[in-house]
């Protein structure tokens, strides 16, 4: 260990400690200053409960509902009921975490407890008292209630960046900039809170039922999301390989064309949906090279005029596959465009730097990246030091120069070493280091919530 | 024009005249009594939102998120008269919107909406004449003690919320054309599988925008939408991943078909002909998606295999193979082997037999019969599968197909 990861770790360390601290007094002040015990019961058992089972609204970022129960318990017990009822939000750190989960939890629960203290002072500032259900639906307590969303969240949110940036020794301000849409999908929960409150105050919580189906109905929907969304991932995958199983010399390509593309798009703060689809269309840039005969494709040698010609129509025939998968309908840009170069001199269109997006820039100096450092059937793999002299001297006229800038620095850091073998997998690629994936690496990240390892793995898992 | 065409005009027509007047005559007999203490308007601007934001579950019909704030007016007392002017009025509205954005609008929803307004309505004014006990009243603490007869009648919330969780789907299951050989019971269990989730978090919310009415005024709509609202992202996101997972499907048919053997577009019409001869068969829905599927990647194993004329074994139990590593296609690749080995199936009569019957029947129709209206080249190919397929029922639905099938179906 160096002595900066050594520094590192002690920050860390002290960081954690140090929300707890501030954390747990503030829990047990919650506790004792809560009036009502049975409230006390039912919020923090409520924020156990949805603790317990949040829901993935997209890779790398989790919903649940405990923001719902801590701005109810804001309106129906004041600050002191909000801040014990993060007791609950240990719940998931105890049951199902398999690391640590004691120390987890008590930084949950703490930061949370911080965060739910902060929205707190806020709203009693704006609102001042708030008696009932008119006191509540009034338009100065609902604006309160809004603004103490916000602030529940940025709070919370910061939080755990603190966490995330000590442990992966990335720069704060980056970490901070990466989540901060995705936290504020949870504000529009505020409007929950005040229906859930009216219900408690006005019919009695076992109406609370009727809010909890439409709830549980979106919880459904985003388990069964999840479900199918992996399960199209590796259909995906398993359409490319289906491309390459009869070329021993390309097998493998596209998976690690696609995991490469996905890293650099990474690099390049390229948003959640769009890496997300730089990572299909560099796993099927090459599908078009189904309808080229294998005699072209595996030919010892260069390729002829009328043999490139062929070849040259991989990209238009790879397009026409894709053509009717509406959710991929982005992509076919970068299938048909691969080839292309900035200069104008690429297949099959002759477009120029103006008319080739980000996506396909990326796909295409990673395609040619892993292909000079891959062995083929006519030369050999080239050491990854000749492959980016090459990339550099092609930067400009055939490739982006932050994007080869992009691939240089990915390489360096997950030591990214020439393909002699061939295979389908990258988990299988001896070449790639295995990186721990970055959730694994976060101990204290919190499992739950809008902010737990808001991040891609670096590695492929 | 065809009779076809002349009953969708008609039925235009007819829709735009019905809601105009429906909607007129509602909005002018009505003086707004003293049940709705918020205005009508925010309801109605809940309601167009509605409509422009439904909820589709994968395979599912669409559901209105309108309907949660026509079910709670229901509940609330709306007349009958008023409360159906008041849906078609949501719905011409959200379709001047739709339209504006470029959106497609089917016209016979307005009398549905119209007539689903009215019923709602004249069910909650019904039972809200019984003698309903006391327990069975919610009313809500702001209210206790107060001249008023407002309150939530149970038995009323029990009737208008399952007519919403019940009437789409017998509705669906009852106009689907595509289907009217698969038992009725068959088709309501399918037409609940695909819209539970949706109807009932909209009957869930209807109830609850009717409860917290009387308190919340003004903010009730937005209010009571925001679960619903939350429903219809987490069911949407499912729905598009869905899609596109079965479009990937079909886009792999084509595969085979780059590498010279195969027709362009086969693999696709033979899943168009597959569903039509399931749907003939009258299979339930699972069993019909898992025949499409397959259908599409019945040639798929042609892809590694090196010689120029496979047998259909390899053919099929190579594609089952690649099909099998996908990881979740389990049946499909069941149905793809199954394909290639249709002698050794004998009289079975399970999923997986039947699949691999229609599929084998629909392929060996498009590759040696590709236009249908040629009856003797279609004959002469029935003939054959009645000796290779052993299943006359298969054979016969697929007649019945090919016949009123006008013209080959474009890739």
């Amino acid at each position: 260990m160096t002595e900066r990861d050594a520094t590192r770790v002690s920050s860390y360390r002290l960081y954690i400690l140090g929300v707890v601290a501030a954390g747990l007094p503030l829990l047990v002040w919650g506790v004792a200053a809560t009036d009502d015990p049975t409230l006390l019961v039912v919020l923090v058992a409520a924020t156990a409960l949805v603790d317990l089972f949040p829901a993935r609204l997209r890779s790398g970022v989790t919903i649940s509902v405990v923001a719902v129960v801590t701005l109810a318990g804001l309106l129906l017990g004041g600050v002191s009921a909000a801040v014990a009822s993060c007791l609950g939000a240990s719940a998931y750190s105890l049951f199902r975490a398999t690391d640590r989960p004691v120390v987890k939890a008590a930084f949950n629960a703490s930061q949370k407890a911080i965060a739910a203290l902060m929205a707190g002072i806020v709203f009693e500032t704006l609102a001042h008292r708030v008696d009932g259900v008119t006191g509540i639906t009034a338009p100065r307590s609902l604006l309160a209630l809004l603004v103490a969303a916000i602030v529940h969240e940025a709070v919370g949110y910061v939080l755990v960046v603190g966490v995330v940036s000590l442990d992966s020794g990335e720069d704060y301000r980056s970490v901070l900039k990466h989540g901060f849409l995705p936290t504020l999908l949870e504000v529009p929960y505020a409007a929950l809170a005040v229906l859930a409150s009216i219900l408690v105050i006005d019919v009695g919580p076992q109406s609370l039922l009727l809010m909890v189906v439409p709830t549980l109905v979106a919880r459904a929907g985003l388990l069964a999301f999840q479900s199918v969304d992996e399960a199209y991932e590796r259909l995906v995958r398993s359409f490319a390989k289906t491309i390459e199983i009869k070329d021993e010399y390309t097998r493998g390509h596209s998976e690690r064309v696609s995991y490469l593309s996905d890293l650099v798009a990474g690099e390049l703060r390229v948003g959640y949906e769009d890496r997300r689809l730089v990572r299909y269309a560099a796993m099927l840039h090459d599908v078009g090279k189904i309808g080229v005969p294998l005699c072209v494709i595996n030919k010892p040698g260069p390729l002829d005029d009328d043999e490139f010609q062929l070849m040259k129509q991989h990209p238009a025939i790879g397009e026409n596959i894709l053509r009717d998968i509406d959710f991929l309908l982005p992509v076919l840009e970068v299938v048909r465009h691969h080839h292309e170069r900035l200069d104008g001199r690429g297949y099959p269109d002759g477009l120029t730097a103006q008319d080739l997006t980000q996506a396909v820039r990326i796909v295409t100096a990673v395609d040619a990246f892993d292909a000079m450092t891959s062995t083929r059937s006519y030369r050999r793999s080239m050491p990854v030091v000749e492959a980016f002299q090459e990339l550099h001297e092609g930067a400009g006229t055939q490739f982006d120069h932050g994007i080869v800038d992009a691939i240089e620095a990915i390489v360096v850091r997950i030591g990214w070493e020439p393909t002699t073998s061939f295979t389908g997998d990258v988990e299988s690629i001896p070449n790639i280091t295995h990186v721990k994936p970055l959730a694994e690496r976060h101990d204290f990240v919190p499992e739950t919530g809008p902010f737990s390892a808001d991040r891609e793995p670096e590695t492929a898992t | 024009m065809t009779a076809a065409m002349r009953r969708t005009a008609l039925l235009r027509i007819l829709g735009i005249v019905t809601g105009l007047a429906v909607g007129a005559v509602g909005m002018l007999s009505w003086d707004g009594g003293d049940l709705l203490p918020v205005g009508a308007g925010a309801f109605l601007a809940g309601a167009v939102v509605g409509e422009l934001l439904p909820i589709r579950q994968p395979y599912g019909a669409t559901v209105p998120m309108s309907l949660a704030v026509v079910g709670a007016m229901a509940l609330i007392g709306v007349p009958p008269h008023v409360l159906a002017s008041f849906a078609g009025s949501a719905w011409l509205l959200a379709a001047v919107v739709a339209a504006t954005m470029g959106r497609s609008v089917n016209v016979v929803d307005l009398p549905r909406r119209i007539l689903g307004g009215w019923i709602l309505a004249a069910v909650g004014l019904l039972i809200s004449l019984v003698d309903v006990p006391s327990w069975a009243i919610i009313t809500p603490t702001s209210l206790e003690g107060a001249a008023t007869s407002l309150g939530l009648n149970g038995l009323t919330t029990l009737a208008i919320g399952s007519l919403i969780i019940l009437g789409i789907p017998l509705t669906e299951a009852v106009m689907l054309e595509a289907r009217v050989n698969v038992p009725l019971r068959h088709r309501v269990r399918d037409s609940l599988r695909s819209t539970w989730q949706a109807t009932i978090a909209i009957a869930a919310t209807a109830a609850l925008g009717a409860m917290v009415h009387p308190v919340l005024g003004a903010w009730t709509v937005p209010l009571m939408l925001a679960p619903l609202w939350a429903a219809r992202v987490g069911v949407r996101r499912h729905l598009v991943v869905t899609n596109a997972y079965d479009q990937t499907i079909r886009a792999m048919s084509r595969l085979p078909e780059q590498i010279g053997s195969l027709a362009p577009g086969h693999g696709v019409r033979v899943g168009r002909l597959a569903i039509a001869v399931s749907n003939e068969l009258g299979l339930p829905d699972q069993q019909v998606a898992n025949v499409e599927r397959a259908a599409y990647l019945h040639q798929l194993g042609r892809v590694p295999l090196e010689e120029d004329d496979p047998t259909p074994e390899m053919v099929a139990d190579t594609g089952a193979g690649i099909i099998l590593e996908a990881g979740d296609l389990d049946q499909e690749a069941e149905i793809v082997r199954a394909v290639g080995h249709l002698a050794e199936l004998g009289t079975r009569k399970d999923p997986t037999a039947v699949g691999a019957r229609i599929i084998w029947a629909c392929s060996i129709l498009d590759r040696y019969a590709p236009d249908y209206r040629d009856h003797g080249q279609v004959n002469e190919v029935l003939v054959r599968l009645i000796r290779e397929v052993g299943d006359i029922e298969v054979v016969a639905a697929l007649a019945r197909v090919a016949d009123q099938a006008p013209q080959p179906a474009p890739a």
